[in-house]
């Protein structure tokens, strides 16, 4: 193998396959690449300067940092490994902010990338010509969802909790309790609900109308939309489920004939349950 | 630190000439309940001029964390919510900054501020130091469904904080309606 006469001190890692000795010929190469290097040359006797091993985490005689978006320094092109981030003068608290401020950033990018679809104000009805729509931060945060004419309800939650129920009372899986006592999807005499509020637990749920009968969605402001009934051994479910901050409401069609299991196992619904307590062995 | 009543003010940036960062906590008890509670959601929204929010994305609250200009921020910590505000990235068409605490309106007993306590909103910087808190007196709140805590509003070139503890029995919708909000 050809050894270059200039070794490459600017990359972390091609200067760890490079003798401790050698490493002190060109110390100040580091500086000119922009890079938060520790300053291993000039303390040759630490044992990290004489260590040839890879290193994962940041040098000791570095803080803990937070991400460099916070502090409005460019992010690395590279992959970093730890250690190379800018050191902060700040304190701690402000450098949590910093993070709970990049994390929000973060936390519902992918609602930029998604295609566009009309909202609920666009459309009366969902059907298989129109299939999608979908609702503002705001719509789907606010109040209650409340889907009428739905003669069964299937949920399931960010953490995989899953059930179901129908309008008689009939009850599978397990139900997901909200901090305000009451379901996250649930029914309310005969109209299926939705609790915005705490739309941020819900994954996804289906809403299955086995009547003559159209299905209506309903929101806070008023705004409304059907689902129309089974029509030539079809019938449309409503598949509400959530991207990010929002929800979208998708009509997706499946035979009528099918029972509600086999429209649970069509979506990949498997219901969640508590094992008894005379389960427990010991 | 300095505890206002309704309706006073306090100048932020003018006694503290460097503040660029302020946190504004809120926070409340609620009375525990086995049945359905009232569940109260704090809610921050960016005026203009006319007093009416500049646009849905301008505002924040549980499911909406950083404002269009990401100038302000929906965070959870201490208090039981924090709104984190960048006084210096706040676009100069931002006259005030309202923050607010709605009753969810669920529609499965929604409940008032009548099974609310100890509710508050302090301004801190971002160590943390308490600037000005405004406790909210528990009094005549039967009907109440939202209610205006206080407000950041521009003062020429300087940031000052008004209390104001103004209920509505009309709930988010009737802020919504006041402040040009569309729902």
């Amino acid at each position: 193998m050809n050894v270059p006469a200039t070794p490459r001190t600017d990359l972390p890692f091609l200067r760890r396959r490079i003798k401790p000795g050698r490493t002190q010929d060109a110390p100040g190469a580091a500086a000119t690449a922009g890079l938060s290097v520790p300053a291993r040359a000039t303390a040759p006797s630490s044992p990290a300067a004489s260590s040839p091993s890879l290193t994962l985490r940041p040098q000791a005689t570095q803080a803990p940092q937070p991400p460099a978006r916070s502090t409005g320094a460019q992010r690395p092109a590279g992959l970093v490994l730890g250690g190379a981030a800018p050191v902060l003068a700040t304190d701690g608290r402000a450098q949590m902010l910093a993070a709970q401020r990049e994390k929000a950033q973060n936390e519902d990018h992918e609602v930029q990338l998604l295609f566009p679809a009309p909202g609920i104000a666009k459309l009366y009805e969902l059907n298989l010509a129109q299939r999608v729509l979908r609702l503002s931060a705001l719509e789907s945060a606010v109040g209650t969802m409340v889907v009428s004419g739905c003669s069964a309800v299937a949920w399931e939650s960010v953490r995989r909790v899953t059930g179901g129920a129908t309008a008689d009372g009939h009850k599978a899986g397990t139900p997901v309790m909200t901090a305000g006592n009451r379901e996250l999807v649930g029914y309310h005499g005969k109209d299926a609900l939705i609790s915005l509020r705490h739309v941020r637990e819900l994954r996804r749920a289906i809403f299955i109308n086995r009547s003559s009968a159209a299905m209506g969605v309903r929101l806070l402001s008023g705004e409304s939309i059907a689902v129309p009934p089974a029509t030539n051994g079809t019938q449309i479910v409503l598949l509400v489920h959530r991207i990010g901050n929002v929800l979208e409401l998708r009509a997706e069609p499946v035979p009528h004939d099918w029972p509600d299991i086999e429209v649970w196992a069509e979506f990949d619904f498997s219901m969640t349950h508590r094992a008894p307590a005379s389960a427990y062995g010991r | 630190m300095a505890a206002l009543v309704p309706g006073a003010n306090a100048a932020l940036t003018a006694e503290n000439p460097d503040l660029d960062h302020v946190v504004v906590g809120m926070g409340w008890d609620t009375i525990p309940s086995n049945g359905p509670q009232v569940e109260l959601v704090p809610f921050a929204l960016m005026c203009n001029t006319d007093g009416k929010a500049i646009s849905n994305d301008h505002l924040v609250f549980f499911n909406q964390l950083v404002s269009a200009d990401a100038s302000m921020t929906f965070i959870g910590d201490a208090d039981q919510e924090q709104i984190d505000v960048l006084l210096n990235q706040v676009p100069q068409d931002v006259a005030k900054i309202v923050f607010l605490a709605y009753v969810d309106p669920e529609v499965r007993g929604q409940g008032t501020f009548a099974s609310v306590r100890s509710s508050h909103i302090r301004v801190a910087n971002a160590q943390n130091r308490e600037l000005v808190r405004f406790d909210i007196a528990a009094i005549q709140l039967a009907s109440v469904t939202a209610m205006i805590f206080g407000e950041l509003y521009r003062h020429r070139t300087d940031w000052k904080f008004r209390a104001l503890g103004q209920g509505y029995s009309t709930g988010l919708a009737g802020v919504a309606k006041d402040y040009g909000i569309s729902l």
